[in-house]
């Protein structure tokens, strides 16, 4: 997860540059890694838990199968409650608070994300850039809390093949 | 007219729902925007609260901050509207 954690140090960095007249271009970037901080922390974990890791590449090509609209979707589901029957089925419980925060992390910054990198009409403030790392910082924590439970590992697979379970 | 009915309707739902949340200090409600259009195409929630600059970006102030959204965006979700809630801060001076 070494990728990820760097991301999301450096989402601080870009986020603090500057002084006291943050620029544009490291606001946004800030912005856009620390959502793709939390996108590889859980494409990283899903590879490694619905991969094998032989022939070499595959566990890279499974990577490229998860699409950013689905994951949102998929998150979705899950924090309105309406989960397909399958994944009520897989997590007849239903998902934990700090599942839940994952999950809708993944969805604000995704559309921050989006933002930061394609609205270019609207300023980014440092408060709202900050407070998007934050939020991707809490999601790491409590993506740390619940990542051995067999709950992420349902969430993780609903990632990659909500679209198709709720056919 | 309906349309526009429903539109009021949510927006006053939504107004009353954060009315619910003690906000931190130097921060008001900017905003309420019920027909959002999110990045991938959805009806959504955008509540935009003007937040003033005036007040050091210390960690504890952006704890505070991030909690404070997600107690708002909970009780906008609370109200079942089939809309996600997007909360965002603008600086003001």
């Amino acid at each position: 997860m070494a990728l990820a954690h760097d991301l999301l140090v450096q989402s601080e960095y870009l986020a603090h540059l500057d002084g006291r007249r943050p620029k544009q271009a490291s606001l946004r970037r800030a912005v856009s890694t620390a959502y793709y901080a939390l996108f590889h922390l859980l494409v990283r974990d899903a590879i490694q838990r619905l991969s094998p890791g032989r022939p070499a590449g595959l566990s890279a090509r499974i990577g490229r199968a998860f699409s950013h609209g689905e994951m949102k979707k998929a998150c979705q589901s899950i924090l309105e409650r309406r989960p397909s029957p399958v994944l009520s089925g897989l997590a007849p419980q239903g998902f934990s608070p700090d599942l839940a925060l994952v999950a809708q992390a993944f969805v604000e910054l995704q559309e921050a994300r989006h933002a930061a990198d394609y609205d270019l009409a609207a300023d980014l403030s440092r408060t709202e850039t900050l407070d998007y790392v934050q939020q991707a910082s809490d999601a790491f924590s409590a993506w740390g809390r619940v990542r051995g439970d067999d709950e992420a590992t349902v969430f993780l697979a609903a990632l990659l093949f909500a679209a198709r379970w709720s056919k | 007219m309906g349309a526009i009915a429903v539109r009021v309707d949510e927006e006053a739902l939504v107004r009353e729902a954060i009315g619910g949340v003690e906000p931190p200090e130097g921060v008001r409600l900017r905003q309420v925007n019920v027909d959002y259009v999110d990045s991938t195409g959805d009806l959504a929630v955008q509540v935009i609260f003007a937040v003033k600059k005036s007040i050091p970006l210390t960690k504890k102030r952006v704890v505070q901050l991030s909690r404070f959204k997600r107690a708002v965006a909970e009780r906008i979700s609370s109200l079942d509207l089939q809309k996600w809630p997007f909360v965002n801060f603008a600086e003001t001076r």
